[in-house]
């Protein structure tokens, strides 16, 4: 069979039910169903929450007398700060994931470079969170037992050595868990691109 | 001190407010004319976009849901579209970024389905003729390239100029070559089979 024979096939079907206008017209009215535009709507959702509870508990730990639980509600406040600026930053760069009109070889290398640094930041941004969240433990138990229980508690080597265990067991396996996570959500996507890519580069 | 005469502040009110009321009808009347100009364009050259979809899509859902995320893509791009590309060109741009390159959700019916489940997914109002069978094979042998090839094919078999379609993909006519006899090759031994 000639490139002449499947022109002629390719050209004279049309195996489908065409769309009327009112139906492409309705379309644009709709809201993108891609991916993309899901994570930006969550993350605008993450974001409106965080900022509404934050508020609400700046207003809560003003009301309240105790200053050891007032701190911890400001301990919240700071990580919800923290959490502010990642969603600012997470948005920032979904943004950048717009549907290019370059050609597909420049498309398939944008899209490399915005999914490795969504993926990196994404990264990043946890391994500092797990080591902020530690802190915040024993912030809480030293705001539980007082500071003189605590620093009995950890005077003795063998429970120094204990939590040191438990610190490093929970930031590798956390750490280890994200990676994993983002590797099952976007790594056989980037894998993809990354071949597609390298293929066009080969010619 | 000369003073306004009391109607003026209500004079100016009115003309600024028939003003703005104008201009808004104005820019919805602009809008909705890009609209009309925007759906009729996307009418006229629906055949591409469905054979892309169908290209790159399995099912009926997929294909639907690529169908709306390319021409939301496109409306998107249309007021930069400023005619210096063909048309078409452009629309084949926008349209193969959107089905190769898109993050989508992932439907479950794989490459693996049998011709008659993939008979009944083409279409309902599609006659059972001898073209609808050749159509199927193409369709079928389409399906096994990789999405690159599968780009680069569609776009030769509507006749898409070899430069057009290296400006389209990214790289030199003279690959667009190589590449396009290679792929006819595979096409020939799949269809052959």
């Amino acid at each position: 069979m000639e490139l002449d024979d499947l022109k002629n096939i390719w050209q004279k079907s049309e195996p489908f039910k065409p769309k009327r206008e009112e139906e492409i017209s309705s379309m644009l009215k709709r809201r993108s169903k891609s991916i993309i535009t899901k994570l930006k709507w969550s993350v605008w959702f993450e974001l409106t929450f965080t900022i509404i509870a934050g508020l609400l508990l700046l207003y809560y730990s003003f009301t309240i007398e105790d200053g050891a639980l007032r701190w911890s509600f400001m301990a919240f406040l700071a990580i919800f700060m923290g959490y502010i600026i990642y969603y600012v930053k997470k948005i920032r760069i979904l943004h950048r994931f717009e549907e290019s009109v370059e050609n597909i070889k420049a498309n398939l290398e944008n899209l490399i470079n915005d999914l490795e640094a969504y993926l990196k930041f994404y990264e990043k941004s946890y391994s500092i969170m797990y080591p902020i969240y530690m802190v915040m433990v024993f912030l809480f138990v030293i705001i539980d037992r007082g500071i003189d229980q605590f620093i009995e508690v950890v005077k003795d080597w063998k429970m120094i050595a204990y939590i040191l265990f438990l610190i490093a067991v929970f930031l590798t396996s956390s750490l280890w868990f994200t990676k994993w996570y983002l590797n099952k959500l976007y790594g056989k996507h980037l894998r993809k691109l990354k071949d597609m890519l390298a293929d066009l580069q080969e010619n | 001190m000369i003073r306004d005469p009391p109607y003026s502040s209500i004079t100016r009110f009115t003309c600024n407010y028939l003003f703005l009321l104008s201009t808004y009808q104005q820019t919805i009347q602009l809008a909705l004319k890009e609209e009309k100009k925007f759906v009729n364009l996307i009418n006229q050259h629906q055949a591409l976009i469905h054979k892309i979809c169908m290209m790159y899509e399995m099912d009926y859902e997929a294909r639907n849901d690529l169908f709306q995320e390319i021409v939301l893509q496109l409306w998107k791009a249309f007021p930069s579209f400023r005619g210096e590309a063909k048309i078409t060109t452009w629309m084949y741009r926008i349209a193969l970024n959107t089905a190769i390159s898109g993050l989508r959700k992932k439907h479950r019916k794989l490459i693996t389905e049998d011709i008659h489940e993939r008979h009944l997914n083409i279409s309902d109002h599609f006659d059972t003729d001898v073209r609808e069978e050749d159509f199927q094979r193409l369709q079928m042998a389409i399906h096994q390239l990789n999405e690159i090839d599968r780009a680069m094919i569609m776009m030769a078999l509507d006749e898409v100029p070899y430069d057009e379609i290296a400006e389209t993909i990214g790289i030199t006519q003279n690959n667009v070559r190589v590449r396009m006899n290679r792929i006819r090759e595979r096409l020939r031994k799949l269809m052959t089979r």
